[in-house]
């Protein structure tokens, strides 16, 4: 590789300006160009310049793959597709090689040599490129995932002292975790005496979804709100009696309106339209 | 997201996206065999269970699915077998481990033998230092 260095120093002002014609061509690339000042971009091929010098005359490449990776991430977020970077790689190797042949047309073997020097500079830098893409992108739905989980818990206030909560989809540990933090936020700040936690749209609860709802209800008992757990569907119930985590300790009903008939009840509303009923039929 | 429908598929599972993953892969392959929506409820937790005593204490791992056709005693008689491997510290007491609110970690304790119930047959193995295979079965009445 120090041959391939070597040469590409001595033709680095050739190859460049060309390479730069190149790059401008690609709009998203002429675009990232065009925001740059003239000062930072010197600053930045200077600074590239002497990574890759770290890299390939000293051979102390993390330096310059970690900028590589870097700058790759920065593309990736803004939305330059990995294909971009293809044509700029390609126009690379076939300048080199011409300029190789021509310089050494008389030693195949020197030129052999360089080729793959550069070969095997251009591969890992490609791949470092496309690794720093994929995390870039991991790192995007990760946060997207995070997004959709917050919008998916709303907590809803049907009327004083009672918050209904219904969970949708599927309950992983740290959607477990967000959903109490959630809910005992919620009963802190409308001062509700009674939640109902609606579980009909969710698939699964195996025993550690079971504990994260039971450990939830039992969190908001000690801020002095009653949970009443709705929605159960036979196939969970039954696989919940069979792995042992029947939620002892957690009021559960078997729907959305029996839980909401037994907030009546508790809230004492339930009385009150019974009081109102008699009220009428006397009126009557 | 596609789920594979072939006799057989392996997946990763090494975090919760992929304990999904592979609960959903179980029961899409589970409800072409003709099983009924509660043993499918059932087969998903027996794998969600699974899954995450893997991701929790194996460091990951891989989940096999299958179909079996026939059991030698019964034959014709069709089924899903699950196999779950993980490469992690093992468990040194495999039979203590089953018992019910047995746990190292924080959870109830119910992982295996919740998951043993859930399923018709069971069988862990497992060697400190080199990790645990879960295999299994799941027969269609």
């Amino acid at each position: 590789m120090r041959e391939y260095w070597d040469f590409y120093e001595k033709n680095r002002d050739a190859v460049d300006a060309t390479l730069r014609a190149v790059v401008e061509k690609i709009p998203a690339f002429a675009q990232v160009m065009r925001s740059m000042s003239p000062a930072q971009l010197a600053e930045q091929e200077k600074r590239g310049l002497a990574l890759q010098r770290q890299a390939l005359v000293e051979g102390n490449w993390r330096p310059y793959l970690e900028d590589l990776a870097a700058q790759a991430e920065n593309f990736a977020r803004s939305g330059i597709p990995f294909s971009t970077w293809l044509p700029l790689f390609t126009s690379f190797r076939v300048l080199l090689r011409g300029r190789l042949f021509e310089a050494y047309a008389a030693d195949p073997a020197r030129v052999a040599r360089i080729l793959d020097g550069m070969n095997h500079y251009l591969d890992r830098a490609v791949g470092v490129l496309g690794d720093a893409y994929d995390l870039a992108k991991e790192r995007l739905i990760g946060q997207q995932q995070e997004a959709i989980r917050e919008l998916s818990t709303p907590i809803l206030q049907l009327r004083e002292g009672l918050l209904i909560l219904p969970v949708v989809g599927l309950v992983d540990t740290r959607r477990a975790r967000q959903i109490t933090e959630s809910l005992l936020l919620r009963i802190r700040d409308r001062r509700a005496e009674l939640v109902i936690m609606d579980i009909t749209g969710v698939p699964i609860v195996d025993s550690k979804v079971a504990n994260h709802l039971a450990q939830a209800c039992e969190a908001a008992r000690l801020m002095g709100a009653q949970v009443i757990v709705t929605g159960i569907s036979p196939e969970i119930a039954q696989a919940l009696v069979t792995i042992g985590a029947e939620m002892r300790g957690v009021r559960t009903l078997a729907d959305l309106q029996s839980g909401i008939e037994e907030a009546d009840r508790l809230q004492g509303f339930g009385r009150s339209k019974s009081l109102a009923h008699e009220a009428a039929a006397e009126t009557a | 997201m596609a789920v594979t429908m072939a006799p057989e598929s392996r997946l990763p599972v090494r975090d919760d996206g992929e304990i999904v993953g592979a609960r959903r892969a179980a029961r899409a392959l589970a409800a072409t065999l003709g099983f009924s929506e509660t043993d499918l409820t059932m087969i998903a937790t027996a794998v969600s269970e699974i899954a995450r005593n893997m991701v929790e204490y194996g460091g990951g791992g891989e989940m096999t699915f299958a179909v079996i056709d026939g059991d030698g005693r019964v034959p014709g008689r069709r089924g899903l077998r699950i196999t779950a491997t993980d490469h992690g510290p093992g468990i040194p007491d495999v039979e203590r481990a089953m018992q019910d609110g047995y746990t190292t970690g924080r959870g109830l304790g119910l992982g295996l033998p919740g998951a043993r119930r859930l399923m018709d047959e069971f069988r862990v193995e497992s060697a400190v230092g080199v990790g645990t295979t879960v295999s299994m079965t799941k027969w269609v009445v």
